[in-house]
């Protein structure tokens, strides 16, 4: 009610894609680090860093029916706060969130985009109780334009 | 007063979301003398000493004199009022 007030919108239409084809998490990285540069979000160094704390922290969890991949880095990099979604066609191979032997089969990547700590709690919160919400994982598997996926996020995911 | 210690990776996501969600829970469940403390990572071991227990989020490689907990359990839901009994009764 109040707290969408202390802070920015967070998602972006042009940082929404459906059904790309990755082999692995760097390959999404280096997919995703341009478009994230162009428009601003990130600061060069944010490749590098994003890849070397997935390695030592990986960030796939465990939600069902599909796996969620929640790669984040230090807020340094970070230029303008944002959340990116990508739904992977089939899935991608990531491994787990403090299991980092177990490699699950990632359907979504929420790519986090934060600049002080903090500051997202609630926003985060939010956003982690519609993703272990499997009804509303099929929602998002389901959308057929990246339009539809803004609105699921949109009206679910209210801070 | 007994304290609960969350760290992972960066501090500014993960950890952060599950101290509050464990904070909630254990507002709703009336229990107000545990204390939930967001560390750096780098710190876990200074903060071993005087912490009934440790929710860990990332991977944990080696033992710790505390019970360690899933912290995952309460990011995706799953176990989560398992893994918050354990840490409950590590408190008492």
């Amino acid at each position: 009610m109040t707290e969408i007030d202390h802070y920015p919108p967070l998602f972006f239409d042009e940082l929404i894609f459906l059904d790309q084809d990755f082999e692995d998490a760097d390959a999404f990285f280096e997919f995703i680090f341009p478009i994230l540069y162009r428009h601003g979000f990130v600061k060069s160094t944010f490749l590098a860093a994003i890849k070397a704390r997935e390695q030592l922290y990986p960030t796939a969890l465990p939600t069902q029916p599909y796996v969620v991949a929640l790669p984040h880095t230090d807020i340094e990099h970070i230029r303008q706060p944002f959340i990116s979604v990508t739904r992977v066609k089939g899935s991608v191979p990531w491994h787990e969130m403090a299991n980092n032997d177990q490699i699950l089969p990632a359907s979504f990547i929420f790519l986090l985009g934060f600049m002080e700590k903090d500051g997202h709690i609630v926003l985060l919160q939010t956003l982690l109780s519609c993703l272990s919400d499997g009804t509303f994982l099929e929602q998002l598997q389901q959308a057929k334009k990246p339009s539809q996926l803004m609105n699921l996020l949109r009206t679910n995911v209210k801070f | 007063m007994k304290k609960v210690i969350v760290a992972c990776g960066s501090g500014v996501a993960t950890s952060q979301t599950v101290a509050s969600k464990v904070s909630r829970l254990l507002k709703e469940q009336g229990i107000s003398d545990i204390k939930v403390e967001v560390i750096d990572l780098k710190s876990v071991d200074t903060h071993i000493k005087d912490s009934a227990a440790y929710i860990a989020i990332t991977k944990v490689d080696k033992p710790y004199p505390i019970p360690v907990i899933n912290g995952i359990a309460f990011l995706t839901g799953f176990n989560m009022d398992q893994e918050l009994q354990k840490m409950i009764a590590a408190c008492r």
